[in-house]
């Protein structure tokens, strides 16, 4: 009786090649379905409501105002590309006094007078719109609309070394 | 997994003091960078850095040195020294990082600074598990490719590659260049927010599915590789 053939050490990783078909399945499937349900995202900055927030920069840091509206398209986006990643909101968080205007025309037919004000005082007439400022008096930097994640970024960097510097030069 | 196979991997990592030495700066930095931040915590990317350092060569420098004959003139599996290989990388690089972060997180909190939770601890954590373990599947994959170091060589090049592609997408303003330079760097560093994927509704199972289909073919792809190779069990493979 011939002896069993010992069993091969090359067996091919056929276990791993059909773990990795079905998660590329999932991703294709998953990729599409979020294409057509996009998933909320979760806003990581730690927004303060337009009521109770400071009229001028604190901290040395400036105040960012963000104006947005609940059927606002572009500003879901925004929220999910920007303010949802961890990195990014940290910095927010940690440079600027992030401050949310939500306007409530569409669906209350009037906006709290804080809100008005900040809205005819930036002159914001669509959402969304960011805007970085030391307070009254000095310059304010405004963003309408929404370019892109990269763009947006940029902007809010130039933003704040604009504020920098003309803290800088006010001393 | 084998234990023998996985003890003797670490054992090789002690006998190297650059890599240890490599290791223990990329190790601390973050912890000190913590301190001085004020608590904050080191990001969960420092387990793909921990991953490569530990995992550059992981198998290319056992071909070179003709380790791997020996070992495998052992009736082993190809496939068991793959996976034992990957684990080894993996957990060595988490269990690092784990230290590190608590030790900052202690740190933080015993000088009065700390904001984080425990929870975000823990979810850091499970973020770097998914940097740590994704990081050393691609270099398992690029180490059964080529000899001695070589993988480190193109994930470097490559992830150059990638940043400058993805660069000059973005000035030029050429979305398929963006596209391929953003998706190679995703591939050359498997990762998931998780912050984002759980605070999100519904929750989305993209990104967890391209980490799993990234590290899955890249282990899989390591052993057909190592099944494929033919080593010589006469010279010394230099």
């Amino acid at each position: 009786m011939r002896p069993a053939a010992p069993e091969s050490t090359r067996r091919p990783p056929v276990a791993l090649l059909a773990a990795a078909a079905a998660a590329l399945a999932t991703w294709i499937g998953a990729s599409l379905w979020e294409r057509s349900h996009p998933p909320v995202f979760a806003d990581l900055v730690k927004w303060v409501p337009s009521a109770v927030a400071p009229d001028s920069a604190s901290g040395g840091k400036p105040i960012l105002y963000y104006f947005t509206a609940d059927w606002c398209g572009p500003c879901r986006v925004l929220r999910q590309e920007v303010f949802s990643s961890e990195e990014r909101a940290r910095y927010l968080n940690e440079h600027f006094v992030p401050v949310i205007v939500v306007d409530r025309m569409r669906e209350d037919g009037r906006n709290e007078p804080k809100v008005d004000e900040l809205l005819r005082r930036f002159s914001v007439n669509a959402f969304p719109t960011l805007v970085v400022t030391g307070g009254p008096g000095t310059g304010a930097s405004p963003q309408t609309g929404y370019p892109g994640k990269a763009k947006t970024w940029t902007f809010l960097m130039n933003a704040e070394q604009t504020f920098l510097r003309a803290q800088f030069k006010g001393r | 997994m084998s234990r023998p196979l996985f003890l003797a991997t670490i054992r090789w990592w002690l006998a190297s003091p650059i890599r240890l030495g490599v290791l223990a700066a990329a190790a601390l930095l973050p912890v000190l960078g913590s301190v001085l931040s004020q608590g904050r915590l080191p990001s969960a990317g420092g387990a793909s850095e921990l991953a490569l350092i530990l995992g550059a060569g992981i198998i290319g420098q056992s071909v070179s040195t003709g380790t791997l004959q020996l070992v495998l003139a052992r009736p082993i599996r190809r496939s068991t020294f793959v996976l034992t290989r990957w684990l080894a990388v993996g957990s060595a690089a988490l269990a690092i990082f784990g230290a590190c972060t608590v030790a900052a997180w202690l740190l933080g909190s015993a000088s009065g600074m700390e904001t984080q939770t425990p929870g975000d601890v823990a979810l850091l954590l499970a973020e770097a598990a998914l940097h740590a373990f994704g990081a050393a599947a691609v270099l398992v994959a690029l180490s059964a490719l080529v000899r001695g170091y070589g993988d480190i060589a193109i994930w470097i090049v490559g992830t150059i590659l990638a940043l400058l592609a993805s660069e000059v997408g973005q000035v030029k303003d050429v979305a398929t260049l963006r596209w391929a330079g953003r998706q190679t760097l995703e591939f050359l560093r498997p990762s998931v927010d998780l912050r984002q994927v759980l605070g999100a509704r519904p929750v989305p199972l993209s990104g967890l599915a391209a980490w799993a289909f990234t590290v899955t073919l890249c282990l899989a792809v390591a052993i057909v590789l190592l099944n494929r190779k033919e080593l010589s069990y006469a010279s010394s493979g230099a």
